[in-house]
Order: structure tokens, then C-alpha cells, then sequence
């Protein structure tokens, strides 16, 4: 065991015996968290991780069941990991600097290495010994202006292998590449001169031909990126959003059209600099339609605005053009935005949280009378994904993350299962990891040479909060509630995350 | 010595506000976190509201970037408030360089508290002269 292993393990086996330890008035906020958390071991997964625990790497994972010997290749996830510095704890889960997870399988074996991706504001923050710039939901005091978004890009949302190169990507600034190597960060990307720091958003999408799209919003601007499967730029087109200074967190492509919900949400991003909490930040306007905007891909000036009762969005799964002309768009929507500005407080902050109330939305968008209807459905999922072959093109299958059972109250909203949805049939197939797991973002893995939807693997990590590690597991995609095929133990925790993405290897 | 004179020039400029007088005043200027030898630190002062969103210079110096910490006297203010801005022009092209989402791609600053998404306002901006040199960090 590494000396960084035990650390990182020394730090989970403290959060035992904090509950025993009197809290001080003069507590550090870690320490409050630790005292939090006592007698809620799901929620110490938001601990995160320290300097001394910026790299982590178990070469054979301790594995169980029988690992495909075709599922070969890296799987990669990103998530937010380290919360505290000094006295500093911070206030949102948005706000922890990146860390980078990649799974190697190779058939008999599966490895692990975990970094913090050194971007500029990491490094700044460890040679100072504090947190420089304010986050996503927490204040700090700057000492100086932020040159641009990637003075304080986190680095933190969702990583993909693309062209080479790792991508680990945040909302709000550059990607950052890192080496598929060894995680090794290589630095910002700057696609083209003059697109310096542009935001290049965290849920890009590749298409069937391989070819890469995303955005990027700031104030009352967006840009739509095209990248080819070589990882060069072929356009980047820059256009005026209708909703200005909303939040834009993800977007579907079809063939000819990209389609980009815009929620309600109001980012007064200044107002955390100035003392604000997220709640007082980040508006809902009710009043507000969501609005889907419909860019077309070659020439954004081509657009259409639909809109739907207000909603809050994060994510997409899909959307594809029916033979009418009509766009099918499927997404997880929720009545308001209480899961990012209390939620996302409350779990690093070691409380439960409230109940979360985000479900599969179904919309249709008629190009030609430029109408939308929307139909809800009821689960209680997030993370939705599809088969990545089929991104933009019709799909039937969406797998996400998903809650169904009544929970102990001070596990919060954490997701205990998986559910995979057949959005035709109406048919679900789960997997409960039990009151003792935390189900994170799963993939779904096409099998090598098979062609239908159902021809795969489903791909995922769970949080196993009695053992207090985190485990990768693997389903048949036609029989998910016969459990897991196999399983692969890490020996320690890694911080609950956001997205990844699966890169087979060569054939 | 050099900040003997800008202090008795202050002295002066902060006696003539407060007789009524509009007088003209030099003020101390301390300009932090400068790329040394990389082109031009381009200074510019506004003393109203108006003249800040209007953009009617009360004041501008250009000088040479050859420090770290630049110290400066910047003249013509009527006080007792001002509003500095300042850019660093590396490429030496007269402009505050930004990216195609109009963000600033040289350094930048501002006196008081200026924020990390948008251009400074007057609100952020302005300061009280009260004889100490004002601070305008770039940006970092």
C-alpha cells in the first residue's frame, strides 16, 4: 500500500472518530464536515481529497465475477475532489478542482489511476496554501482580478479520450488535455488563436461519424464547436443566446441540428464573489419558458426557439430527426433548480439535502409550426446516457442513474440504482446497489461487432458506504436486474463524480 | 523623493477640494502584478459617473512596463473620487487585446473591487482619494 493510500484511508478512518470529538466553535469547516457526517457514511464520499492524495493508483484491483475478455479499454470519469484547504471548506459541490479517474481494462486484469488535473489554479492554490478565487457557490477574497475563466477553471465536470489526447472539461473555460498515458496534465486548449479561454462546455457530443460538437456560453454569447475525429477545428461560430447569462449545461446533436436546452436559471455570477449564497446567486425565473434553442450546425444565424413550461435542465440524452421533420428530444428535467442551489450545497456541507424530484422528459419540436410538447415521465433518474453509436440518430434505450426505493432520510437524494428504460415500450430493467451503495453516472459499452442497442455492456462505479470504497462494476444490458457480471474493488473511496466516457482499446 | 512631491502635490489637490476649489490634483497610483518588459501599461482615470460611462478621460499616462510594482503620480483630476483602469499592452497595439466572447486576453485591472465577469462599472470602480496611493492590481 501506497503512503498516498493510507493517507487518503487515515483521512476516512478520522471521520469515525470525529463524531465522539467535541466541535469547537473555532472548528475548521472541515472538521464540521467531518462532525456532519459521523452517522451519515454515504455522504463522507464528499470529503474529497488532499495534496497528499492528488494521485492515486492501485495497478489490480481486487476483482470478482467474470470480467468480459472483449471489454477492453479506458474508462474515464471526472468529478470535483478536492474541497479544502487550510480552514477553507468549500460550499458547493461544483466547486472542487477535477480529478480525473481512468479505469484500464484489459480482459484479465483492471487498473486504476486517479489526478487532479494541475490547472493553473490548483497550482496557484498549493504553492499559496489557500484557495485564491471564488467558485461556483463559495466566495473567497481575490487578490487580483482573473485574467480570464481559466484562472479559476476546476477542470471538473466530465473527461473524454478524443484524437489522442484526454479532455477533462468544465463549464465555464478551456478543456484541459492531459495525457492518456499516465493522466499527466498538458494544459489548456486553445482550439484557435483568438479562442483563447472561450468556454468549451462539458458535455460534447461525438456523433456516428465521429466528429466532435459543444458549446460554450458567457453572458450573451455562444459558440458552437466543430472538431474533427483528428482533433482539429473545422468551425467555431459564435452567436447571441436568447436568454442571456442563463445557465447552459448540455446539448444533443442531430444530423443537422444541435439542440441546446436553456432553463430558467439566472447566473448572477458576481454575487458569490460578493458574499452570496447559490440560493441568492442562481435565480429560477418561473415566469420564464424553457427555452430549447435549435442551431443549425453549419450556420447558427439558422436558428429556432421553442418553448416549454419553465423546467430545470442539466442533461440530455439524445435527440434525433423523425422522418416529419420533427425533433425528438429526451432529457431530465425537474420543477426548479433546488438540486443545484441547495442539493449541491447541502451534501458537501455533510447534510442530506432535499428530496429530489428530476425525471425523463420526452419532447417533440415540430421544425415547420414551431411547436413543442413535452411528456413527463415518472422515475426519478439523473445521468441519463445512450448507446454512443447511435448519438443523434434514433434510439430506443436510455440508461441513467436512478432512485425508486425509500431511503433513510440522511442519505439524501443519492442514488441507489441504475435503471435502463426502453422509451418505446415503456419497459425498465434496474439494479439496486442497496441502502449501502450511492449509484454514480453508468455507461452503456457497445459489445465489439454487434450492432443492436441491447448488444452491450452497462459500465459504472458505486460507492459502497459500509466498506467505504468504490467499486467498478459491469452488466449485461439485457438482463441488468441479474446483477452485476462482475466487479472490480478499489481499496479505497474515490469523491462521488459527475460524467466519463468508455474508449476501447485498438482492436 | 519622488514620493515626497507626489505627497505635497495630493496635500495641495486634497486643501483645494476641500475649500470648494475645483482644482486640479496628481494622485499616487501603485499598479501591481505587471509582466516587467513586456510592452505598455496604458493608465486611464475618470472622476465622474458620467464621464465613465461616457468614457471622457479625466486622465490617461502610457509608460513603459519595467517593474513588477509600478508607481506613478496621474494628474488632471478634480477629485474627491476617481475611477482607474488600467491594461497591460503586451503586443503594443494600442488596444486591450479580448477573445471572440470579448474577454480581455492582456492584463487587465481596476481600482476598488472590480469583478471577474464583466467590465469594471462605477459602482466597483470608483474610490475616495484620501492621500494613500491607489492600488490597481492586474489581473493574474
Amino acid at each position: 500500500m501506497t503512503q498516498q493510500r493510507r493517507e487518503f484511508l487515515r483521512a476516512f478512518a478520522a471521520l469515525s472518530a470525529a463524531a465522539a470529538a467535541p466541535v469547537f466553535a473555532r472548528a475548521s469547516e472541515g472538521e464540521a464536515f467531518d462532525a456532519a457526517v459521523a452517522d451519515k457514511p454515504w455522504l463522507r464520499a464528499f470529503k474529497g481529497v488532499s495534496d497528499a492524495t492528488q494521485d492515486l493508483r492501485c495497478d489490480a484491483l481486487a476483482l470478482s465475477g467474470r470480467w468480459p475478455a472483449d471489454l477492453r479499454g479506458r474508462f474515464y470519469r471526472n468529478g470535483p475532489a478536492l474541497f479544502e484547504r487550510g480552514e477553507q471548506r468549500y460550499h458547493h459541490w461544483f466547486d472542487g478542482d477535477g480529478m480525473v479517474q481512468q479505469f484500464s481494462l484489459g480482459g484479465s486484469a483492471i487498473r486504476h489511476l486517479g489526478r487532479l488535473v494541475r490547472t493553473p489554479k490548483l497550482l496557484a492554490e498549493q504553492k499559496a496554501g489557500r484557495f485564491l478565487y471564488s467558485a461556483f457557490g463559495t466566495g473567497i477574497q481575490s487578490d487580483a482580478p482573473a485574467q480570464g475563466p481559466d484562472s479559476f477553471n476546476t477542470a471538473n465536470t466530465n473527461a473524454i479520450e478524443f484524437a489522442g489526447r484526454v479532455l477533462a472539461m468544465w463549464e465555464g473555460g478551456s478543456a484541459f488535455a492531459l495525457d492518456p498515458r499516465d493522466l499527466s496534465t498538458q494544459g489548456a486548449v486553445t482550439w484557435k488563436d483568438g479562442l483563447q479561454q472561450v468556454p468549451f462546455s462539458a458535455h460534447p457530443k461525438v456523433d456516428a461519424t465521429g466528429h466532435l460538437w459543444n458549446i460554450g456560453t458567457f453572458g450573451p454569447r455562444i459558440i458552437a464547436w466543430h472538431i474533427d475525429p483528428q482533433g482539429r477545428l473545422v468551425d467555431a461560430q459564435v452567436g447571441e443566446s436568447p436568454y442571456p447569462g442563463g445557465m447552459v449545461h448540455d446539448m444533443a446533436v442531430t444530423p443537422q441540428f444541435l439542440v441546446i436546452p436553456l432553463p430558467p436559471v439566472k447566473l448572477h455570477l458576481g454575487r458569490i464573489a460578493a458574499g452570496a449564497s447559490a440560493e441568492q446567486a442562481y435565480e429560477f425565473q418561473a415566469s420564464e419558458p424553457l427555452r430549447i434553442l435549435v442551431l443549425q450546425k453549419n450556420d447558427i444565424t439558422q436558428r429556432r426557439i421553442f418553448e416549454l413550461p419553465a423546467q430545470m435542465v442539466f442533461h440530455v440524452g439524445n435527440a434525433y430527426e423523425r422522418a416529419d421533420g420533427r425533433i425528438v428530444l429526451s432529457f431530465v428535467g425537474a420543477s426548479d433548480h433546488r438540486s443545484l442551489v441547495q442539493g449541491a450545497v447541502a451534501v458537501v456541507a455533510g447534510r442530506p439535502g432535499p428530496k429530489r424530484v428530476s425525471s425523463t422528459q420526452l419532447a417533440v419540436l415540430d421544425m415547420a409550426s414551431g411547436r413543442a410538447t413535452v411528456q413527463a415521465l415518472d422515475d426519478s433518474v439523473e445521468f441519463p446516457r445512450i448507446d454512443p453509436r447511435r448519438v443523434g440518430l434514433p434510439t430506443r434505450l436510455q440508461l441513467c442513474a436512478a432512485g425508486w426505493m425509500p431511503q433513510p432520510a440522511s442519505r439524501g437524494s443519492l442514488f441507489h440504482g441504475i435503471e435502463l428504460r426502453d422509451l418505446e415500450s415503456g419497459r425498465v430493467d434496474r439494479f439496486d446497489y442497496g441502502e449501502q451503495g450511492v449509484a454514480e453516472e453508468h455507461l452503456l459499452v457497445p459489445r465489439p461487432g454487434r450492432a443492436d442497442e441491447l448488444d452491450a455492456w452497462v459500465l459504472g462505479t458505486s460507492f459502497d458506504a459500509k466498506r467505504q470504497l468504490t467499486q467498478l462494476s459491469v452488466f449485461d444490458a439485457r438482463r441488468i436486474a441479474d446483477g452485476p457480471l462482475a466487479q472490480a474493488t478499489l481499496p479505497y473511496a474515490l469523491p462521488l463524480g459527475f460524467h466519463g466516457n468508455f474508449t476501447p482499446a485498438a482492436a | 523623493m519622488k514620493h515626497l512631491v507626489i505627497r505635497s502635490l495630493l496635500a495641495k489637490g486634497l486643501l483645494f477640494a476641500a475649500a470648494g476649489v475645483q482644482a486640479q490634483t496628481c494622485i499616487p497610483i501603485e499598479v501591481h502584478n505587471v509582466r516587467a518588459g513586456e510592452g505598455r501599461l496604458m493608465v486611464a482615470a475618470y472622476d465622474s459617473a458620467a464621464d465613465f460611462s461616457s468614457k471622457t478621460l479625466a486622465a490617461a499616462v502610457q509608460l513603459r512596463a519595467e517593474g513588477e510594482v509600478l508607481s506613478l503620480p496621474l494628474c488632471g483630476l478634480r477629485g474627491p473620487v476617481v475611477a482607474i483602469s488600467v491594461f497591460q499592452d503586451l503586443n503594443s497595439n494600442g488596444k486591450l487585446d479580448a477573445n471572440a466572447f470579448g474577454m480581455p486576453s492582456e492584463p487587465w485591472g481596476a481600482s476598488g473591487k472590480p469583478s471577474n465577469f464583466g467590465p469594471p462599472s462605477w459602482e466597483t470602480t470608483q474610490v475616495t482619494l484620501d492621500g494613500k496611493p491607489v492600488i490597481v492590481k492586474l489581473s493574474k
